[in-house]
């Protein structure tokens, strides 16, 4: 499946009017727009166009209301405009579709929706109606992952979060695994409802204990949710007062500078010592022959024994395999028919060489180690055992040593109580979520329908355990069961596929980390992937290692899935660091066919020039701003100083001003007179 | 030939987090999973657990580990060589009969498998780990917080089979 954009006209909208063609031929396609001009209205209006939803929230647009859907999709118009219109134009298997809607205040509906393709044989389709094949890329989660918001691609990292495992599941749609148990558990129920054969009242029973104990299953999960939310809220907050102080005791005395330097030196070179000494001890418990004189004498007693018994044999079976097809044998006996089935018969008592072979190694590495006589694991550990002491004596230092800092600084006085409190609540927090999440035991179970339950594990069971009653009363069990199985197998698939991918993705993932952040130091490595990714070292990452980490992840993940699509990205470097911009402008051309941007002027710093080179120049390039006279100056300037650059499709109207072209990309004025005639 | 882990010892070791810096990888699962071994076959070698008699199966299982990690290649064979001589003493193969003590080995050992042991051989370990794992739970009662504490608490346990 190849979906291309090939452009898009807006009238009416949020956005300036524009009518965009992009060139097949081209890998990147530049939008420049400074924040305000109708970016984020863009990004909306395409989501719209590609899914057909006008649900702006399943659409994770900011531009949506809670609950008021209809006003989110008005306050998409031009406030001077009662209707507006977008249509894109789309590639999809090389066949040309255009997806349109009309947003009308005044209409009852508010927006509709037609599709226009040659397929169609001329004639539109007054709905959303894209391709059957495509139609499961273009839902909102799929299309969520290819038109994005760059600053908030790093979400993959969040520990509280799914998006990882979200983005897995979308592109290898396993979400039709999940529809499947879906549609199977329903039939289920409409099936066991038509046997019905118990009496009503005490089905109905059971139904509503199944409810309530659903509804309690629900508002757990999203408790749960909550409290992982607010963890993650004071960390984030306490991080941020953590850094404020250590700043103001810097700042504060270099005396605080110096002497802090040196207990983290101490702190560090101990914890190397710790795993040093850690390596030492599992090296000694690992290695039976110099663990202790106890085992090293078992492991000498099977040497010993094999020794008595002469095995192995000097002789493999082979031996005998060979003999038998030779006419005579190495004394000069002739080997007749009686003697070959002799010699094979004997064979038997004989091991294989390979076999041979192991049993000689196991006799061999406990007769190498026969004179280490080093049991010093206890030494290993006493030592550890002081170095332990040692680093809780450091950490007892450097608090004091904080605290002193802190005395005669009111802000630090108010940074501690603050980071204090923040513990606090982070503690308790984490004690809420184990009552949701704690391996409940027996006692836990002795709970009645109307009981407070936290316990996400006992809600389950609770359902599980009353469905089957039900279905049991009902003589329905047997096709409980089949369900249940069903179940089991699809959810067994997914688990084991996704063992596969994730797998083969931690390595796709780490190769173009390898690549694109081949300067971090320490090195960039992928701890797991699961619910989301886990770094090695993850607090450490600067913003942009995060970015750039979070692209190559999207690009492993893409080249799993047969489809390709355009990525749509809003910021795309958002705050990475000058030097990383370069390998991200770099990779993001390999990241898929298809490359639309929007950037700001600041972001085309070292990013820039370095994505037109690697896709060999094959882009385009638009400029849209609203008009002030700063930079209807600067356009002034342009046209004189670079007439051969003017491109006719350059279109002034009385807000905005539209001009292509790389020339007048690279030339347009920056953030810094930006922000002096108040644009952003 | 996997080598198993049950779900119990699984869930214990890695209630922690398995000490948070790396969460319970499959290569520090392999060391509680050895650690647990060593200590199930120490215990039956100085004749304090004689329950393993009977011990065939290990409940609710899963296999985790098809070969031996970077961190056992060079001991692969002495730990092997523990686990056959313990074999010896639990089945009491007699020591001067080859024959039994051959067909012991084509039972237990296999160079066909990354672990080197026969599907017999690998349960056998999994059933000494098994038990290792309930005598561990039960000394220490919860996982230790930090590596450098169960390491202490560990060698405490190990000390009482290898004086």
């Amino acid at each position: 499946m190849n979906i291309r954009i090939l452009g898009w006209r807006s009238k009416g909208m949020k956005c300036p009017d524009i009518d965009l063609k992009f060139d097949p031929k081209d890998m990147v396609d530049f939008i420049q727009m400074k924040n305000g001009t109708g970016k984020t209205t863009t990004l909306t209006l395409i989501k719209i166009a590609l899914t057909g939803n006008q649900d702006l929230s399943l659409l994770q647009s900011t531009r949506a209301i809670k609950n008021n859907n209809k006003k989110a999709l008005i306050e998409l118009l031009n406030k001077n405009n009662d209707i507006g219109y977008f249509s894109l134009d789309c590639s999809i298997n090389a066949k040309l579709y255009t997806f349109e809607f009309v947003i009308d205040k005044d209409d009852k509906e508010v927006i509709k929706f037609s599709t226009q393709s040659p397929e169609y044989g001329g004639k539109g389709r007054s709905d959303y109606d894209p391709p059957e094949d495509a139609a499961p890329f273009l839902t909102p989660q799929f299309v969520e992952l290819f038109v994005f918001d760059g600053e908030k691609a790093g979400t993959i990292f969040d520990s509280v979060g799914d998006k990882a495992e979200t983005t897995i599941n979308t592109l290898c749609q396993f979400n039709i695994l999940d529809e499947s148990i879906e549609y199977a558990e329903n039939f289920l129920k409409e099936k066991a409802q038509k046997i019905g054969k118990g009496d009503k009242g005490k089905l109905t029973g059971y139904n509503n204990e199944i409810k309530i104990y659903t509804k309690k299953l629900e508002k757990a999960k999203e408790e749960l949710d909550q409290h992982r939310r607010n963890i993650k809220k004071y960390s984030g907050e306490k991080v941020e007062k953590e850094n404020r102080l250590d700043k103001l005791r810097i700042t504060g005395s270099l005396d605080f500078k110096k002497e802090k330097a040196k207990l983290n030196e101490q702190i560090s070179t101990n914890k190397s010592n710790m795993e040093k000494k850690r390596g030492e001890i599992v090296k000694c418990i690992l290695n039976p022959t110099i663990l202790s004189s106890f085992t090293s004498k078992a492991l000498l007693s099977l040497n010993g024994s094999l020794e008595t018994l002469k095995l192995p044999d000097k002789v493999a079976r082979a031996f005998f395999d060979e003999l038998s097809n030779n006419d005579e044998c190495i004394c000069g006996t002739k080997i007749g028919k009686k003697e070959k089935e002799h010699i094979l018969l004997n064979k038997e008592n004989y091991l294989d060489d390979d076999l041979t072979g192991l049993l000689n190694s196991i006799k061999t590495s406990v007769s190498e180690e026969r004179d280490i006589k080093d049991f010093n694991i206890k030494e290993h550990l006493d030592s550890l055992a002081d170095l332990v002491v040692f680093a809780s004596t450091l950490e007892v230092k450097l608090v004091r040593l904080n605290k002193n800092a802190d005395k005669n600084i009111d802000e630090a006085i108010e940074l501690n109580t603050r980071i204090e409190v923040l513990t606090n609540m982070i503690t308790d927090e984490e004690k809420f979520i184990k009552l949701y999440t704690d391996k409940p035991e027996r006692k836990d179970y002795n709970v009645d329908v109307n009981d407070d339950i936290y316990n996400i594990k006992v809600l389950q069971d609770n359902i599980e355990k009353i469905t089957n009653k039900y279905h049991e009363y009902n003589k329905s069990i047997t096709l409980k069961n089949s369900f249940d199985t069903f179940q089991k197998i699809i959810r067994k698939t997914k688990e084991e596929s996704s063992k596969i991918i994730l797998s083969g993705m931690k390595s796709k993932v780490q190769e173009k980390i390898d690549i694109v952040l081949s300067d971090a130091r320490p090195p960039i490595k992928i701890d797991h992937i699961g619910r989301y990714v886990k770094l090695d070292g993850q607090e450490g990452l600067s913003e942009g290692q995060r970015l750039s980490t979070a692209y190559c992840f999207m690009a492993a993940a893409f080249s799993y899935s047969d489809v390709t699509v355009p990525f749509i990205v809003d910021s795309p470097t958002g705050k990475i660091d000058d030097d990383i911009r370069e390998n991200v402008g770099k990779m993001l051309p390999l990241v898929t066919d298809q490359f639309i941007t929007f950037i700001t002027p600041v972001e085309r710093a070292f990013f820039y020039s370095h994505i037109r080179t690697a896709c060999n120049k094959k882009c385009s390039h638009v400029t849209i701003y609203n008009r002030v006279k700063k930079i209807d100056d600067w356009y002034e300037n342009f046209k004189t100083k670079y007439p051969e650059y003017i491109d006719k499709r350059n279109t002034i109207n009385d807000k905005y001003g539209i001009i292509y072209g790389h020339k007048a990309m690279s030339t347009y004025t920056t953030a810094q007179e930006a922000q002096e005639i108040g644009e952003d | 030939m996997n080598f198993k882990i049950s779900k119990a010892a699984d869930e214990w070791f890695g209630g922690k987090g398995a000490f948070e810096d790396k969460g319970l990888t499959n290569a520090r699962l392999m060391d509680f999973y050895y650690f647990s071994a060593l200590v199930g076959l120490l215990s039956f070698l100085k004749g304090s657990n004689k329950e393993f008699k009977n011990i065939e199966k290990i409940p609710d299982t899963r296999e985790f580990m098809d070969e031996w990690t970077l961190d056992y290649k060079d001991n692969r064979y002495s730990i092997i060589g523990l686990l056959i001589e313990t074999e010896i003493q639990r089945i009491i193969i007699d020591r001067e009969d080859k024959n039994s003590v051959k067909e012991f080995f084509k039972s237990m050992l296999s160079t066909d498998s990354g672990i080197h042991l026969t599907t017999k051989g690998a349960d056998r370990l999994s059933s000494y780990s098994y038990m290792g794992y309930l005598i561990i739970s039960d000394e220490m009662k919860k996982m230790p917080e930090t590596y450098e504490t169960f390491l202490a608490k560990y060698y405490k346990i190990l000390s009482k089979f290898i004086s």
